[in-house]
């Protein structure tokens, strides 16, 4: 008895040895490619696409995780340096920057590259290709244009019939728009403008609607290096169309609700705002009758913000090759056209057909418009280091500076001017990159 | 029947000539235990629990709390950054920077605002909630829990609920009401001196039931006797109350004083929730000094920037809590 | 006879005014400060249309169950709750015996140096997690705890302020009670499970309940720095990540509250009195 059991046991030894060696090899050939995203709205546009790529591709796995809003440059962070980063990111350029800086990124392969080239916006390929090395660095996905959007029941009301081309204009639109109660608080806003908020994001706004039309920057390429670029004139003339706005015209109010939420609830009359809104009003205010139109002109220059977000790959990438030719896949035209649909974002292609999406959003065609207007100057973030904090300390200046009316006059507003740029120096400076 | 085996036999016979051997020629040994003492011994048995607990325990403590306190000091003096490779020694150019920095400035003085508004509120409140608990009201249990329900409850929801409650405009709960007393709105969010002020009292909302339960508890404890000695001596009720009871008290109250101190200089959570949001959110004036420590170090990733801030917060928390002890022991005389 | 008839009778309770004053302060003052979480409650049964009507109500025209129904397709919050009971659980487990036996060994023991170490855990009571975040962080993510349940656990498995209580509390016990054992043949780990540990149960349970409570409600910069994947939130940290989805949403944001709210607050409504106690207790001991 004990030699049987003894053989069966030995048998079966056998038997599993031989089918893990049967099954692993096939297990073994799937490739799989983990992908880190930090937005909602992308995690489930890229899950859905991840299963549509497997079937394509059967040999293929993909995982999608998403580490919402901070988490992901913080996980980044730590598991970047030591090797342990996922296949494919999905993340802006300026949170992957510093990782190639360190030497931690693959680059985009010459193939992927030239096709890039021939099929995104020139603006996007050579901003995304580091100075250094001539190299693209990021594939780029979707990108952030801002466009104004507006409420068209209140602009029938005050009898608008066109839609203001340059700022001044826009700031008589809001005038006419604006309403206050009996007390002389504002009710509705004519122009919403972003006052406040967590992060960088004030400042980033502030860029494109009041820096931009005239025509400068937060930080001025000088060589190699950079230097504060809004300490003039034109800077204090930015500033203060925020200021006339709050405290001289009083279209906008500090006490109104803004962003999205605030034109959800029908309390603004217009502000400026990625393609997102798009989707987030049909899922929560789909009554609000709103359009869209290009950031309008200012007097030096016409353009706005359009921060182009991607696709990377760290050097710890197992397998590189199917990596991005996923990352390439993602951006063809059916998933482009499925990304604006599902996603909201608008995807980085110009010249795709998007007629499917202009059914569901008809003001998604403002935005592909611009994008694909060579006359609008779309900016995109820097390549650089620093940039994180030093738009950080700019929005938190702002917001002080937004809340005082005695900044009406010109000569303390020239000294707000010069501190702020005194502190985005400073900051360049700490990272030696202040150009003399 | 002989109970033993010859071959044992033979081995016991050889084992005596051998002993017999051995005890003629050599001397007699010491035997010296090892260091674990006797076995079963207190000495081992007790030498054995140190090891197995207390030394783990204590290298856990050195970790978690000594290390970290310690290095504090040393990354401040470095520019350790969490991407940037190299990391290498500046002195006290961290140091100067924060100096320099209007927003550091800022947020300092933020935070002693907030010790000096939130203590003295926690501390008066606490006590005058804790009298009226002691004075044999009915229902008693039923207030203390009421007062002691929002000290367990976390942060992040009462800061969202607080929040949303004071939102300006017409949307606000607090402007409703006040609208419908008649008065006018009053700018909660946009007002820099208002959101702190706002900020603070939810910070106090939260921790007053902490204080009027030990304060209550204090009180519980002064004897009863003396009470009643001091009413039939003809004194009021305010008269005991502020020279037998409080003075009976006085180290609750030093106790009180110094976690509220430690607790308002160390906020961060209701800044944190207060500070966020695009929608509505106080702006940047309200930081405190933890919001910027937590800024620095986990937002721009610098590391010894951000310890250099979290120097500042121990020094001055350790040199308060000092001073409140040397004030309030003195005052004891 | 009558006169002592005479003196019960003028004994009767006099209800006075400032008796009544008493009453209606404490009245005021409780229901205001429970207030917002009552309207919280009343709010996350609204629909959205009434949340933003003027003028506001406090009880729900129209009882609702649609906030609480959409909150598992905003996030898990059933996940974050588990997480929350998970690191409070270990973090409690180790204090209990942790701070238990440290004090019994600063207590019951002599040693060099042990005065110094237990001034060295006296004078860490006082300063607060924030003064040594970064370098915690820094040491629990060169050992790669970041993201991990063992890192968000691991700051919270000593309490200094416990092993300080427990050890007042310890030296009270007699050492003649410990001798006996001894003699009578213990180990010390005997000693202390079957004596020391019972005889400071009170003590022992409060410490835990106070960290309980501390680790819930009161411990959040370390989990937000520390939790980086959605697996690992805690609920407040899972509430405020997902605040975002919640844009206009008033009534989900309140249920989303409400629910956060929700476990702690029914731990106390049944452990009201232990509760209380525990943390008025550790206090009181200096």
């Amino acid at each position: 008895m004990y030699k049987k059991s003894f053989v069966y046991l030995v048998m079966t030894g056998i038997l599993t040895v031989c089918l893990v060696g049967i099954i692993s090899p096939l297990a073994m050939s799937k490739v799989r490619i983990s992908m880190w995203t930090a937005f909602p709205e992308m995690f489930e546009f890229e899950k859905s696409a991840g299963r549509r790529y497997e079937k394509l591709h059967p040999n293929v796995e993909i995982e999608v995780t998403l580490f919402p809003q901070r988490a992901l440059d913080e996980k980044a962070a730590a598991a970047l340096p030591a090797g342990e980063g996922p296949d494919l990111i999905d993340f802006h350029k300026i949170g992957v920057y510093p990782y190639h800086a360190a030497g931690l990124m693959d680059v985009v392969p010459s193939d992927v590259a030239e096709w890039a080239r021939e099929n995104l916006p020139a603006f996007v390929f050579n901003a995304n290709v580091d100075p250094r090395t001539n190299r693209l660095i990021i594939l780029p996905l979707y990108i952030n244009v801002e466009c104004m959007y507006y409420n068209k029941d209140y602009f029938k009301e005050a009898g608008f019939t066109t839609l203001p081309e340059d700022i001044y204009e826009q700031m008589m639109y809001a005038e006419k728009l604006v309403k206050y109660d009996t007390a002389g608080n504002v009710t509705r806003a004519g122009l919403d403008l972003r006052l406040s908020g967590g992060a960088s994001g004030t400042a980033q706004k502030f860029w494109t609607q009041a820096m931009c039309p005239y025509g400068v920057r937060p930080i001025d390429p000088v060589g190699d290096k950079w230097r504060a670029g809004y300490d003039n004139e034109w800077g204090q003339k930015a500033l203060k169309y925020y200021l006339d706005a709050v405290h001289k015209y009083k279209v906008e109010s500090l006490d109104i609700k803004s962003d999205a939420e605030g034109f959800g609830l029908g309390i603004t009359s217009m502000f400026q705002r990625e393609s997102w809104v798009m989707a987030y009003l049909r899922d929560h205010a789909p009554e609000i009758n709103y359009s869209a139109f290009p950031m309008p002109k200012g007097p030096r220059s016409w353009g706005g913000g359009g921060t182009t977000i991607g696709l990377s790959v760290p050097k710890s990438s197992v397998h590189k090759k199917e990596t991005w030719a996923f990352a390439k896949w993602l951006l063809n035209d059916e998933n482009s056209v499925r990304l604006f649909c599902e996603a909201g974002w608008q995807p980085i292609r110009g010249n795709v057909d998007y007629s499917e999406v202009y059914k569901v959003f008809p003001a998604a065609r403002v935005f592909v418009e611009v994008l694909n207007t060579p006359e609008f100057k779309l900016f995109d973030y820097e390549l650089m280091p620093a940039i994180d904090e030093i738009h950080t300390r700019i929005a938190e200046r702002l917001m002080v500076a937004f809340k005082k009316p005695e900044l009406l006059d010109p000569e303390k507003l020239a000294k707000v001017i010069d501190d702020m740029a005194n502190e985005t120096n400073r900051i360049l400076a700490d990272y030696d990159l202040l150009a003399k | 029947m002989r109970l033993v085996s010859l071959s044992d036999q033979r081995k016991f016979l050889s084992l005596k000539i051998d002993m017999k051997r051995n005890t003629n020629s050599i001397v007699k040994k010491k035997f010296y235990y090892n260091w674990l003492g006797r076995p079963n011994s207190l000495k081992r048995s007790q030498v054995l629990f140190i090891l197995t607990v207390f030394i783990p325990l204590i290298a856990l403590f050195l970790i978690i709390r000594i290390i970290p306190i310690v290095t504090v000091f040393g990354i401040s003096l470095t520019n350790l950054h969490l991407i940037r490779p190299v990391t290498k020694f500046v002195g006290i150019r961290n140091f100067v920077h924060l100096l320099g920095d209007e927003q550091f400035i800022s947020s300092f003085f933020n935070s002693v605002e907030y010790v000096v508004v939130a203590v003295p509120l926690e501390i008066v409140l606490g006590l005058t909630f804790a009298l009226m608990l002691n004075r044999k009201v009915k229902f008693e249990s039923l207030y203390e829990t009421l007062y002691f329900i929002p000290y367990i409850l976390p942060m992040v929801p009462v800061a969202i609920i607080w929040k949303w409650f004071y939102t300006p405009g017409s949307f606000g709960l607090a402007n409703y009401l006040l609208g419908s007393l008649g008065l006018p709105y009053v700018p909660w969010m946009s007002n820099p001196k208002i959101a702190l002020l706002i900020t603070i009292g939810i910070h106090v909302w939260k921790n007053l039931g902490y204080f009027v339960i030990i304060f209550l508890v204090g009180l519980k404890n002064v004897p009863n006797n003396l009470r009643e000695a001091s009413k039939i001596d003809g004194a009021t009720n305010w008269q005991t109350i502020r020279l037998i009871e409080l003075p009976l008290i006085k180290p609750i109250i030093l106790y009180g004083v110094v976690m509220a101190t430690v607790w308002s200089w160390s906020a961060f959570t209701e800044v944190y929730i207060m500070t966020q949001g695009t929608d509505i959110s106080t702006g940047a004036e309200i930081q405190v000094l933890v919001y910027r420590l937590y800024q620095e170090a986990f937002v721009f990733h610098n590391m010894g920037r951000g310890c250099a801030v979290s120097l500042v917060v121990f020094l001055i928390s350790l040199g308060i809590v000092l001073l409140e002890f040397k004030i309030l022991r003195w005052k004891e005389r | 006879m009558k006169e002592r008839i005479g003196q019960t009778e003028v004994q009767k309770k006099k209800i006075s005014i400032s008796r009544v004053v008493l009453y209606v302060c404490l009245l005021i003052t409780s229901v205001t400060i429970v207030m917002p979480l009552i309207w919280v409650i009343f709010t996350s049964f609204k629909e959205k249309a009434e949340i933003i009507s003027i003028p506001p109500t406090l009880l729900p025209r129209i009882w609702t169950l649609s906030n609480y129904i959409k909150l598992p397709k905003v996030a898990p919050f059933f996940l974050f709750f588990l997480n929350s009971i998970f690191i409070c659980s270990v973090s409690t487990f180790f204090i209990i015996f942790g701070c238990s036996m440290a004090g019994y060994i600063f207590a019951k023991y002599k040693f060099k140096g042990q005065t110094f170490l237990f001034f060295l855990v006296m004078g860490t009571i006082l300063v607060p997690l924030q003064a040594y975040l970064i370098p915690l962080y820094l040491i629990v993510r060169s050992i790669g705890w970041i993201n991990t349940y063992r890192g968000m656990v691991f700051p919270l498995i000593i309490m200094s302020s416990g092993i300080f209580f427990l050890r007042q509390n310890i030296l009270a016990i007699p050492d003649e009670l410990i001798d006996a054992a001894r003699i009578d043949g213990c180990s010390e780990f005997r000693v202390f499970w079957t004596i020391i540990f019972p005889l400071s149960f009170s003590a022992t349970a409060a410490i835990a309940i106070v960290n309980w409570v501390y680790t819930w409600s009161q411990v959040f910069i370390w989990y937000l720095v520390v939790a980086n994947s959605e697996k690992l939130f805690t609920m407040e940290l899972g509430l405020m990540y997902f605040q975002r989805n919640y844009v206009t949403d008033y009534g989900g944001i309140m249920a989303a509250c409400v629910l956060c709210l929700l476990p702690i607050l029914a731990v106390f409504l049944a452990l009201r009195t232990r509760i209380i106690e525990g943390v008025s207790f550790t206090g009181m001991k200096y």
